[in-house]
């Protein structure tokens, strides 16, 4: 009860366990220019949900689903929605899932649609063997395209569906997440990402869902950023994309409810204040202290709520390496990557409508 | 997009919030606890004992005060300097000794025995000065160690000397007066001991050695470093504090004629209770006299009053040392949370709704429509100035500017390809303007506004105006003189953006959006300055209009653009010309064709728009989010408008991207180009102006051709 008064008492005055406080960056996520040095592999706007078949790489492009081969991007098919996530199972079959709260299976082989689903909001799509899929639903509010909607009506409605395509029924695994968007098999463990908690958890597969406990771990808390896609490459590493940075006065305005309704009815989606994939372009954007240029320099240490980040884990998810594109880089947004080749990985830029390579050193 | 809430505007445009921060940032404000403290205390025994401030008791505390105040004083000029004088009692007791011997044993004249029981405590200062100042001996352990050794110097000569001296009764009428006397009620002894303390008070707050004092307990090797002798000071003050306190023994040796042992014992420790609670600091750099006399009062008044409640010995001592505890205590938070406070509760929003901002769409057909045409200007100065906010020309094309080094730097025409200083002048100049005289007038932020004659003389001509009787900033200052223009009888008006902000941290004053900028006007003719406009958002940049008799000025964060006739017919009236800017804008000056440029220092964004009808939510933001990740209004772009005097804005001209000029504060026309400048830019830029007049320049549109 002591405790409760306490809490309250820190909520009215803002400081203690309701004080503002965003990670800093350091150590292994000390930040650098790597992404914004890295050398462009293909340059096509909006590019997102990359997933590799050997050199082959399918991805995203609005409502465009592309085959990519070397560099060079072909449409395989247009839909009248936006992809908001691809995975690719065995036999040349791609789950898709498109803003129109469904979820399509693909044949690439046919190049024809096979099935399709309802699910709302899909966030992450992930094969674990042949039989069943894995979905993330990023909330029950809002459209996956909606997610700034989402954080700033500090969603947790979102959940993880387990959808078995031979007995076409689903059932719903993990729900009351806050924005689970990244998922990937490590063992017999699913790791999934949850943005506006900002960390990385994980659950122990092996059992009966509808009876047993999942043994849910937390594996990474407090990430200085909004995790988005986890993958692993062919050394059981791994790479975590985030696709937008935390910011003092982001994580302020979540705690004014009422400038945040205002802004929310009144303020064109634009020019919230709200991470995204790309800022700065126009001059109706919120601007922060630190993000006024001096000389016509914009410091790289500037708050600003667009930045590229993807991190590499190792088995036990601990930090090994960083790459960034600081306030002053372009390459920003970073919200899938795919490792075809080793020692070499793609990350799809949204903010910068490019694929980097970069090289794992 | 409006915000009707009324009541948030009643709570933060009404409630003086910004008194708080102003008041905190004042210098006595360390003297308010104490003050306070010492309110408290005297009215609570006022309310609970009978008689304990009768005129009897009154002459009774002040003869007491006067002795333990001189003590508290010496402690507290010890402190200040960094140390701590453990043996103010036996020094006491030593003076009160020597001044008994003198006047009883060997019958001299009170005013010699003043010098020779001075001369005592002066020895007795400057051994502890000798070895805590030139030994740099530890000031506790010595002054201990005086203590002790004082103390049995008193005992062993009371041995030989306390029979000679009470068996003997002086009949000196002065020594009497001095013990006993009053003139008209009060004591001869008080008023020595205020005149000491007055004394003591200049010397310390306003004269050198006070400052050394204070320097050299402050930060003891940057005294060093500047020069001032340390050891010297440290030695000094050792010797002041055994003057003060023979003084106080000469006093108590008229009083009480007391030869007992213990005399003065203890009276270090209630001297540093009294010092401690008064507010002056242990550590050294911070106290001053109303802060002993603060902490003398309290001590006096609860020693009286305790003893009066009948509360005795141990438990008083016990009292006085939870105090002294707890004002410790208050010392150390008050010391490390001032400042912290301070910038936390600085920041007072207040409501503001502002108008719909005009489209700025490209293409959109506004004549804010955004465009590229600043993308192609030449630039001048590239890297070479830093920070020309305002550029002026004079009739040989010459081009003249300030930069944040404290210049102004004239570019020499026509091609204003090399450059010279012209005057160094140590603030960063701002708005600028050419008087009759051809001197170059400019304002300068932090220091007023200057003049300098084409022969390169710097002169000041204010940096001071009327203080207003209502404001606790000390509002006579000229922190923020920002753009000026002359009129035609050669009176300057010029505009003072903030009164509660510098130019460090200008943009915080449009999270506030009080209103904390001015129009002033200073005379030639007689030097005097006034105030003539008030309570303006960011009064920023000030044009001459056309006829003469009025000034057209800007309001950077109220987006609007006003007109103020100070003659002629319609003198005194004000009047808005725009309202509904998109920008922020910021000096305006005279077009060829009868109309202004304006420059727009940045552009209003709807995020922040929304957050200044939300002053609870900007006041939040001030305390909770660092200063670097504050809302800002955006000034990393901007443009130019041209408007005429009745409010039709005709052309816009901009660099969008920012890539050529990113950032605009002002322009000059001058024979057929405008020349801009930006405050945080390292460039100007030259832009030519398609069919404007190529022979217009702005002295000769102001003064005439040639000099009248």
């Amino acid at each position: 009860m002591f405790e409760q008064l306490k809490a309250k008492v820190n909520k009215f005055y803002g400081r203690g366990s309701s004080s503002i406080f965003v990670p800093p960056m350091d150590g292994r996520l000390r930040p650098n220019d790597k992404l914004d040095n890295s050398e462009v592999y293909a340059r096509i706007s909006n590019i997102d949900n990359m997933v590799s078949d050997e050199r082959i790489i399918y991805a995203s492009s609005l409502n465009l689903l592309l085959k990519i081969t070397d560099g060079i991007a072909e449409t395989l098919q247009t839909f009248k929605y936006e992809i908001t996530a691809i995975t690719i199972g065995n036999s040349g079959i791609l789950a898709l899932g498109l803003d129109n709260k469904k979820v399509v299976f693909y044949s690439l082989v046919k190049n024809v649609i096979l099935d399709e689903i309802e699910m709302p909001c899909v966030t992450g799509l992930l094969f674990w063997d042949a039989d069943n899929l894995l979905i993330a639903s990023g909330s029950k509010e809002f459209l996956a395209t909606e997610w700034r909607s989402d954080l700033l009506n500090l969603g947790s409605t979102g959940s993880i569906w387990l959808y078995n395509v031979r007995k076409k029924s689903k059932i719903e695994i993990l729900s009351k997440l806050k924005w689970p968007i990244g998922l990937c098999k490590s063992e017999e463990r699913l790791v999934f990402t949850e943005s506006w908690k900002h960390s990385v958890s994980s659950i122990d597969f092996t059992i009966n869902f509808l009876e047993d406990d999942y043994c849910k771990t937390d594996l990474l808390m407090r990430l200085p950023g909004y995790p988005g896609q986890i993958i692993q490459d062919e050394n059981d590493h791994f790479w975590l994309c985030m696709f937008a940075p935390r910011n003092q006065l982001i994580e302020f305005v979540l705690t004014e409810n009422s400038y945040r309704s205002k802004m929310i009815s009144q303020v064109d989606p634009k020019f919230w204040i709200a991470p995204t994939f790309r800022s700065g372009t126009d001059f109706r954007e919120p601007l922060q202290g630190g993000g006024v240029k001096m000389m016509g320099v914009l410091k790289p240490w500037a708050p600003v709520f667009s930045y590229g980040l993807i991190i590499k884990l190792d088995r036990d998810f601990q930090p090994l390496l960083s790459m960034h594109s600081r306030a002053n880089g372009h390459a920003h947004g970073i919200t899938s990557a795919v490792c075809p080749v080793g020692g070499e990985i793609l990350v799809s830029s949204r903010g910068n409508d490019k694929i980097l390579r970069c090289f794992d050193q | 997009m409006t915000s009707k809430m009324p009541l948030e505007k009643i709570r933060y445009n009404y409630f003086p919030d910004h008194i708080i921060g102003e008041v905190l940032s004042k210098r006595w404000v360390d003297n308010a606890i104490p003050f306070f403290t010492l309110i408290l205390v005297a009215l609570g025994l006022l309310f609970t004992i009978d008689g304990f401030f009768s005129l009897y008791s009154i002459t009774d505390y002040s003869r007491q005060f006067a002795e333990l105040g001189l003590i508290v004083l010496a402690m507290t000029i010890v402190m200040i300097a960094g140390g701590i004088d453990l043996s103010v009692g036996s020094i006491f007791a030593v003076s009160n000794l020597v001044a008994l011997y003198c006047i009883h044993v060997i019958d001299m004249n009170p005013f010699v025995a003043f010098i020779v029981t001075c001369s005592a405590g002066v020895i007795c200062g400057s051994l502890n000065g000798f070895f805590i100042g030139y030994m740099k001996m530890r000031a506790f352990l010595t002054t201990l160690v005086s203590l002790i050794i004082y103390r049995s110097v008193v005992d062993l000569l009371l041995l030989e000397f306390a029979l000679d001296i009470t068996s003997v009764f002086p009949d000196s009428e002065l020594w009497y007066q001095i013990g006993d006397g009053t003139l008209l009620e009060i004591p001869y002894v008080i008023m020595v001991t205020a005149l000491i303390f007055f004394l003591g008070h200049l010397i310390i707050s306003r004269m050198k050695p006070g400052w050394h004092l204070t320097a050299v307990g402050g930060a003891r090797r940057s005294a060093f470093n500047a020069g001032i002798n340390v050891k010297r000071t440290v030695f000094l003050s050792y010797v002041t504090s055994g003057l003060l306190c023979s003084i106080a023994g000469y006093m108590y040796a008229a009083r009480l004629a007391s030869t007992g042992a213990d005399t003065g014992m203890g009276l270090e420790l209630i001297a540093l209770t009294a010092a401690v609670l008064g507010g002056n600091s242990l550590g050294g750099g911070r106290g001053s006299v109303p802060k002993a006399l603060f902490g003398t009062l309290i001590v006096l008044l609860l020693s009286n009053g305790l003893m009066r409640f009948g509360i005795q010995g141990g438990t008083n001592s016990m009292i006085f040392g939870v105090i002294l505890l707890f004002s410790l205590w208050i010392d150390v938070r008050w010391l490390k949370n001032r400042s912290k406070l301070l910038s936390k509760v600085y920041v007072s929003p207040v409501y503001v709704d502002l108008p719909t901002a005009a489209v700025t769409a490209a293409n959109s057909g506004s004549p804010y429509a955004q465009n590229d045409k600043l993308r192609e200007v030449e630039l001048i100065g590239l890297g070479e100035v830093e920070g020309p906010e305002d550029v002026i020309l004079d009739e040989n094309d010459n081009l003249y500017t300030g930069t944040r080094h404290g210049d102004i730097i004239k570019f020499h025409g026509p091609d204003h390809k090399t450059f010279e200083v012209f005057a160094h002048i140590g603030g960063h100049p701002l708005g600028m303007a050419f008087d009759k005289d051809k001197n170059l007038i400019s304002c300068i932020p932090g220091m007023g506004v200057y003049s300098v004659s084409p022969d390169q003389k710097i002169t000041k001509l204010t940096d001071q105006t009327n203080r207003s009787l209502t404001s606790v900033i000390d509002d006579d200052r000229l922190s923020l003189a920002d753009d000026l223009d002359i009129a035609p009888d050669g009176r300057i008006f010029f505009s003072e953006a903030s009164i509660r902000y510098g130019l460090e941290d200008w943009p915080v004053d449009c999270l506030e959006s009080r209103g904390n900028g001015r129009i002033v006007v200073y005379d030639p003719k007689n030097k005097s300055t006034k105030t003539i406009i008030k309570n303006l958002s960011f009064a920023n940049g000030v044009c001459l209009s056309n006829d003469g008799v009025s000034i057209l000025y800007a309001e950077t964060f109220g987006c609007r653009i006003s007109q103020y006739w100070f003659d002629g017919p319609n003198k005194g009236t004000n009047r808005v010309i725009i309202d509904n800017l998109p920008g922020y804008p910021d000096n305006i000056n005279r077009s060829s064709d009868g109309q202004y440029w304006l420059a727009l220092v940045g552009m209003r964004g709807p995020a922040l728009d929304l957050a200044l009808t939300m002053p609870g939510f900007r006041k939040r933001m001030a305390r909770r989010v660092a200063n670097s990740e504050w809302l800002y209004p955006n000034i990393n772009t901007g443009c130019v408008i041209k408007f005429s005097e009745d409010g039709v804005v005709s052309d816009s001209l901009w660099d969008l991207g920012g890539v050529n000029h990113p950032m605009v504060t002002s322009m000059r026309e001058h024979k057929g180009y405008l020349y801009l400048g930006g405050i945080s830019n390292n460039r100007i830029g030259k832009y030519k102006i398609p069919g404007a007049d190529s022979k217009w320049e702005g002295y000769t549109d102001y003064w005439g051709g040639g000099n009248v």
